[in-house]
């Protein structure tokens, strides 16, 4: 039997050393910082961006909850964020393949389940399939799972089109400057250097991979949090 | 004469217009989140996260109709 592996894999190898090794950088340099002095150099925006993250959670889940769900937020945005831009970078998107983005959805998802089954108890949880009538029973189950699969292919679908229109455009700017160097001289199609490639594809790339690439890790994060704070009830969510 | 890929070209076409209404739901979305932040400035980012959240959900239409015409265009033909 011959095992393949995909090139994902080593791109999601990659992005979990560098995070690794920064995080652990980072928190040593936490650590060392002095908590009743100004926060300087690389400290401040990263302060920032995690009391941020701490307040929208605390605004969806309680204060009570916060603590145990902002971990997992941040570490959820920072990689999905991580991973949309690696194409900056001339590799693919490990966002781009559907078993990624199936288990960062699988994760939630369990994270949702657990939250009813907490809150609502066995007996609630399993009432809820046949609410509103008992017949409803396979399209709530169908319901139930429909969550992961949209999360999934929403962030799949967006950076997959992403990368598909990056490609399209940069074999249209070769065909473009094949035929351009073409009325001059008589080099082969394919042969000419892609020379309008580095004009147009900056800004389209600022588009699809970073703008697009934030807003679908935004949509995906903001649906996380909501998501797990709609089953816990407001009493609870008090501190 | 291969008509097989034409028909095939033809269905991804199809598919991917499951986004037409989309752009315009969500178009008028963010128009009325416009109207809310204008009438409560104060509830902002509530109304930011809800837009958001509202059209992220819409928009899961157009996905499903791109990977349809995506797996039509690189799988069958």
């Amino acid at each position: 039997m011959e095992v393949t592996v995909q090139t994902d894999v080593y791109v999601i190898i990659l992005i979990t050393v560098i995070l690794g090794i920064a995080i652990v950088l980072l928190s040593k340099k936490i650590d060392q910082a002095d908590p009743l002095a100004k926060p300087t150099g690389i400290i401040t925006p990263v302060l920032v961006g995690i009391q941020t993250i701490y307040k929208t959670v605390c605004d969806n889940v309680g204060t009570k909850y916060a603590d145990a769900l902002t971990p997992y937020v941040i570490v959820l945005w920072v990689y999905i964020f991580c991973s949309n831009i690696i194409s900056l970078f001339g590799l693919s998107s490990p966002t781009a393949n559907l078993s990624v983005t199936l288990l960062l959805a699988f994760i939630t998802w369990v994270l949702i389940q657990i939250t009813e089954l907490k809150f609502q108890g066995l007996g609630g949880y399993l009432h809820s399939f046949l609410e509103p009538i008992p017949v409803m029973l396979p399209m709530n189950i169908f319901g139930k799972f429909s969550t992961m699969v949209s999360m999934s292919l929403r962030l799949f679908g967006n950076i997959l089109c992403g990368g598909i229109m990056m490609q399209l455009i940069y074999s249209f700017t070769g065909y473009l400057s094949g035929l351009i160097v073409g009325l001059f001289t008589s080099a082969a199609p394919g042969t000419v250097f892609n020379f309008l490639a580095p004009v147009m594809a900056p800004l389209l790339h600022a588009y699809f991979d970073l703008f697009a690439g934030f807003i679908q890790t935004l949509v995906f994060v903001t649906l996380t949090i909501v998501l797990i704070g709609n089953d816990i009830p407001e009493d609870a969510k008090k501190a | 004469m291969d008509i097989t890929r034409g028909l095939i070209a033809i269905g991804a076409g199809i598919a991917v217009c499951a986004g037409m209404m989309t752009g315009l739901g969500e178009g008028t979305c963010a128009a009325h989140a416009c109207d809310a932040i204008g009438k409560n400035p104060e509830a902002e980012s509530k109304i930011r996260s809800t837009m958001i959240l509202g059209i992220a959900l819409s928009e899961t239409v157009a996905i499903y109709g791109l990977l349809v015409s995506i797996l039509l265009m690189f799988v069958f033909s």
